[in-house]
């Protein structure tokens, strides 16, 4: 646009043009046209030169922030690597879409929890889980996830002791190894392991019941490479009881000193301890020899009488027996004699499934004395001598030593038999007397006693030896003759000392030895004390008390039989009491035979009131045998007849009687009674005034007579009260007579059953209460009371009040509302007043008319009282609201809000308007 | 608006890649100088400049009249940057921004430190003054001398004619040599 050139002169077209130019934004000739202007005009060239510094320093101050050239080129390749528009999903689309997966994420989320939480998966505060208490039980096996929840506990702890149980009684400790005292220290660790957890399931699940055991012996630790004698080759830990994982007491473990036999038996009583064993006596097979002078040889006596007594001495290897007569037990008879204490050794072992490791034993050295008594009681003493003799005699090597008997003053003989027999002899000869002599006689005891010299003995043996080794030295000295003489002479009489030590010790080795050979057995008989024959003598006493109308005939009747039955009176008397009252008392005595019908004919003299029967039998002579006979002495009779004029009757009646006229009904009853013969106690008549008349009526009839009282007082009036009092059985009341204290009392002062109170307004009052007055007679009721009131104000207040039978009560009150405007209805029952057919209800009704200065729903307090109730509502309404919204709409709100700052943070949130903004 | 330019819009919101690189090539001095001015930083500027051609490619179709392009594109520059502002203040608030210190750090190889602050300081004020103009005044200077392009281009940029640009350049200058403050143009006197 070339427009400047006509229009305006050079020199503001070049001082327009000055910025353009410096820009390069003019072509050839006009930068010509401007330089040749900017050439003569020194303004213009100023100008320039200005235009041209600032235009420099402008751009060499801009330098170095100029982006460059590659701008563009940075942009587009920028652009390239952008993702085309999305031509389907703007970014609203985007947000919608986020939004509906949050909600449907949420949505999900809290169905899953849902449906959680209805399995019970998920226990929330409050919710307590109780479906699966008792229900059937968890496995707790491998793949069943864990619940971690109590009562899961319990079962998996349940779960646990059925294992322990389970696997308890199969549980092999047997150690493979037969190797020493360590192997069962080895194995104990095991027993307390399985043990320790058994314990553990049973203190907290009581309630589970630990299963039986098929067999409550088979819970057998057996442990075998212990054993140090072949007698058994097995160490047995046995527990018995019902139940397998049972506790053993520490302290019942009973290491046997002779480490023979290591068994322990924990009985019923005591399965509930609980316990592992030790072995700080346990015995080494290595060590046999000290073992065995250490240790006793007792094998418990009291608990096994069938043991073999007498035990082996085994001599070490080096030395030979001393004593043939010292038996050595068959030892396999020894288990056969006492299966329940030491099975055959191979027998545990073969059933482990280890062979009996056991190392060749040393043989047994024990030295026992056994003694025993034996106490008999039989007819003869000689006899009983006799047959001892016998059995003595079958039995080898065994003889009598001593016999003595004695004459007692009751002339039976007692006396003893000291016999000796071979020690294997001495259970079989105790049993054989206890069947022989038991046969015929009795037997009062048994003791047999064992005693282990062992220890004694060997010293004893080495002392012995050493004193022979001196012995031999000192013959060795006095046999070469050195020395000198004086040393010889001691050394003889050294010699003389030593062997008189010898002797003793072989003396009492000897002694020993024969009192561990020949048992000592000492057999007591007693003759029986006989006892003479002996009698009973049975009495018996009868006393009796009889009721009867008239008591001289009665009497008269009763001598007549005593004198028909041959009885004999012992006391007789009638006597005559006040009040018409008789008494008599007969005693007399029968022989035992007629006992029985005199009885009966006391019953049918009158009522028996009281019997009492004893019968007394008395020993006569010495101590009774079973089989004394009895002899019945004569009966005695204590017979008491009595009229019933003056007893107390037993039951006492008072009533209440509400009857409709009282003097009437006094009449007929007291008519009554006087037909059934029966007493009047108390009769009298109250008639203080027309509405307040009583009457009082006690008396006494006979029960049989009850009946006809009862239909008199029924149909004299209503029984309101009755009160039966009965006292307790004696000698001084009857229950023959039934005493009545009968209260008449009229009906019209019984309490009304029910009260009504009825207020009602009514147009036109001294109507209504006429109408009402008319109402009540129709249904039979009175009107007890009317009182009208009249104010000056036109308000006329009634106060009416009815007396109406019960039945009639509900249809009157129901007539009186109907007639007017019910303001007041209240209604109460006396549950003390009596319902029956001359229960009453009372009315009370007040009537007013209907005048009113203000109107019941005008006025200050009515207007106050709507706005109150608007605000209230209002108020109620609004909380509603709050609720609501903090309940609903508030977690919503915080959602949405939540889901909008999440899609604000993405940083493309720059508004892209669709028209320019004005420029 | 030259009728090419409305021709590149509307084959640009077809679709068509070229046609939009052609209209970045085009404006791209423009709305870098734009944003230059407000923010005062060349790298920021450049940043922001191509965010506002993303956002404007992918919302190009939204454009309904081709011919507003440019004011719509520049629209979308101030968007961008109210909303960089906006998320650089987030972030000084959040956290103190790891400063490039060890950068800073190293020695320059440009002028020397004193002198770089000196035309920092001197830029800042003339930005200042740029800002103050009208904004017709405004872009013409800034792309001539920010991004330091030749008549023509300021043209193309601007999409303005011959005659229109050369006024607006002679009127910016004048207007702007009148604010620059004394010793700066006592400096370029001097």
């Amino acid at each position: 646009m070339r427009y400047t050139e006509g229009t305006m002169s050079d020199h503001t077209w070049a001082e327009e043009h000055v910025a353009a130019y410096l820009a390069g934004g003019l072509d050839a000739p006009e930068a010509e046209r401007l330089e040749a202007h900017a050439r003569d005009c020194p303004a213009c060239a100023a100008a320039l030169a200005a235009a041209r510094r600032l235009d420099g320093g402008l751009s060499v101050l801009f330098a170095g922030v100029q982006p460059g050239p590659e701008l563009q080129d940075r942009a587009v390749a920028r652009l390239r690597t952008a993702d085309p528009p999305s031509p389907v999903f703007g970014r609203w689309a985007v947000r919608v879409a986020a939004s509906v997966a949050a909600v449907l994420m949420l949505g999900a989320f809290g169905a899953l929890a849902g449906a959680v939480m209805q399995r019970g998966g998920l226990p929330l505060p409050g919710h307590v889980r109780l479906k699966r208490e008792g229900g059937e039980r968890p496995r707790i096996s491998g793949q069943s996830p864990p619940d971690y929840g109590p009562s899961a506990l319990n079962e998996f702890l349940g779960t646990l002791i059925y294992d322990a149980s389970d696997s308890m009684p199969a549980k092999d400790l047997t150690n493979e190894d037969p190797g020493l005292q360590s192997n069962l220290e080895a194995a104990l660790p095991q027993i307390e392991r399985v043990e320790q957890q058994s314990v553990d399931a049973a203190v907290r699940q009581d309630n589970i019941g630990l299963p039986n055991a098929p067999d409550t012996d088979t819970f057998a630790l057996a442990i075998p490479g212990l054993n140090t004698s072949d007698l058994t080759s097995t160490h047995k830990l046995r527990v018995s009881g019902t139940t397998p994982p049972g506790r053993i007491n520490t302290n019942s473990i009973d290491t046997n000193a002779d480490g023979s036999v290591w068994a322990l038996r924990g009985h019923g009583s005591m399965s509930n301890m609980r316990g592992y064993g030790t072995t700080s006596n346990a015995v080494l097979p290595s060590d046999s020899y000290a073992t065995h002078l250490g240790s006793g040889v007792m094998e418990r006596p009291a608990v096994s009488p069938h043991l073999n007594l007498f035990s082996p001495v085994f001599k070490p290897g080096d030395h030979k027996p001393v004593f043939a007569a010292i038996a050595q037990p068959d030892p396999k008879k020894e288990p056969a004699k006492e299966p329940d204490k030491a099975p055959p050794p191979a027998a545990k072992p073969a059933a482990d499934g280890v062979p009996a490791p056991a190392p060749e034993p040393e043989p047994e050295r024990r030295v026992i004395l056994r003694s025993g008594d034996i106490e008999f009681e039989v007819p003869s003493f000689d006899t009983a001598h006799a047959t001892v003799t016998k059995i003595i005699g079958n039995i080898k090597g065994a003889f009598v030593s001593t016999v003595n008997s004695e004459k007692l003053p009751n002339g039976k003989v007692k006396g003893s038999v000291t016999v000796r027999v071979p020690a294997a002899s001495l259970d079989g000869l105790v049993a054989e007397l206890r069947k022989d002599l038991g046969a015929t006689g009795e037997l009062k005891g048994v003791r047999l006693a064992a005693q282990d010299v062992t220890k004694q003995y060997f010293d004893l043996e080495s002392r012995l030896r050493a004193a022979r080794t001196m012995e031999q030295r000192l013959l060795q000295i006095i046999k070469e003759g050195k020395g000198e003489i004086k040393l010889l002479l001691e050394a003889e009489k050294e010699l003389g000392v030593r062997r008189t030590t010898i002797e003793e010790f072989e003396g009492e080795l000897r002694f020993y030895a024969n009192r561990a050979a020949l048992s000592t057995l000492t057999i007591s008989i007693t003759e029986k004390e006989i006892r003479a024959a002996a009698g009973f003598t049975e009495n018996e006493r009868v006393q009796a008390g009889v009721e009867v109308e008239d008591v001289d005939a009665a009497y008269q009747q009763l001598r007549k039989a005593i004198e028909d039955a041959k009885g004999r009176v012992t006391k007789s008397e009638v006597k005559q009491l006040s009040a018409g009252q008789f008494n008599a008392t007969v005693n007399f005595e029968l022989a035992p035979d007629a006992g029985g019908p005199m009885r009966d004919r006391l019953r049918q003299l009158g009522r028996v009131a009281r019997l009492e029967i004893d019968r007394v039998t008395q020993a006569e002579g010495g101590t009774l045998p079973s089989d004394a006979k009895t002899r019945r002495g004569d009966t005695v009779f204590l017979v008491q007849l009595y009229n019933l004029a003056n007893v107390t009757p037993r039951e006492t009646a008072t009533l209440q009687v509400a009857v409709t006229d009282v003097s009437a009904a006094y009449q007929a009853l007291r008519d009554a009674v006087a037909k059934t013969a029966g007493r009047v106690l108390n009769a009298q008549l109250n008639e203080q005034d027309r509405t307040n008349v009583t009457a009082q009526f006690d008396f006494e009839v006979r029960r049989a007579d009850e009946p006809a009282i009862r239909a008199a007082l029924d149909a004299a009036g209503e029984v309101v009260s009755r009160q039966v009092a009965r006292a307790p059985e004696g000698e001084n009341v009857t229950d023959a007579k039934v005493l009545y204290k009968a209260t008449l009392l009229s009906a019209a002062r019984l309490k009304p059953r029910e009260v009504t109170v009825l207020g009602i307004e009514v147009s036109d009052v001294d109507q209504t209460a006429a109408a009402f007055a008319k109402y009540a007679a129709d249904a039979k009721g009175r009107q007890a009371d009317t009182q009208f009131t009249r104010e000056p104000s036109g308000k006329v207040t009634a106060k009416l009040s009815f007396e109406v039978p019960l039945a009639a009560a509900a249809t009157l009150v129901k007539q009186f509302k109907d007639a007017g405007t019910v303001r007041v209805s209240q209604s109460v029952r006396d549950p003390q007043a009596s319902e029956g057919k001359y229960a009453t209800a009372r009315i009370d009704v007040t009537l007013t008319n209907q005048v009113g200065i203000v109107p019941a729903d005008d006025g200050l307090w009515p207007q106050v009282r709507r706005g109150l109730t608007y605000s209230v509502s209002v108020l109620l309404t609004s909380v509603t609201w709050v609720v609501f919204g903090l309940c609903v709409v508030l977690p919503w709100a915080v959602i949405a809000w939540v889901v909008y700052r999440t899609v604000r943070r993405r940083p493309a949130t720059v508004v892209v308007p669709t028209t320019p903004p004005p420029a | 608006m030259s009728d090419t330019d409305t021709a590149l819009v509307a084959r640009a919101r077809d679709g068509d890649r070229a046609a939009f690189e052609e209209l970045v090539r085009r404006t791209s001095r423009l709305v870098f100088a734009r944003l230059y001015l407000d923010t005062g930083r060349s790298d920021r500027a450049e940043d922001l400049l191509q965010e506002t051609y993303l956002l404007a490619f992918r919302s190009l179709r939204r454009l309904t009249d081709p011919t507003v392009f440019r004011p719509w594109l520049l629209a979308i520059a101030h968007n961008v940057l109210i909303d960089d502002s906006r998320r650089a203040s987030r972030l000084k608030r959040a956290a103190p921004p790891a400063a490039d210190l060890p950068l800073a750090l190293l020695p320059s190889a440009g002028p020397r430190p004193d002198e770089m602050a000196q035309r920092e300081e001197l830029r800042a004020r003339v930005l200042s003054v740029l800002r103050s103009l009208p904004e017709e005044y405004r872009l013409p200077l800034t792309l001539r001398y920010i991004t330091g392009a030749n008549y023509d281009d300021i043209g193309e940029q601007l999409g303005l004619t011959n005659g229109s640009l050369r006024g607006l350049l002679h009127r910016g200058l004048k207007m702007l040599r009148d604010r620059l403050p004394p010793d700066f143009k006592a400096g370029l006197d001097g």
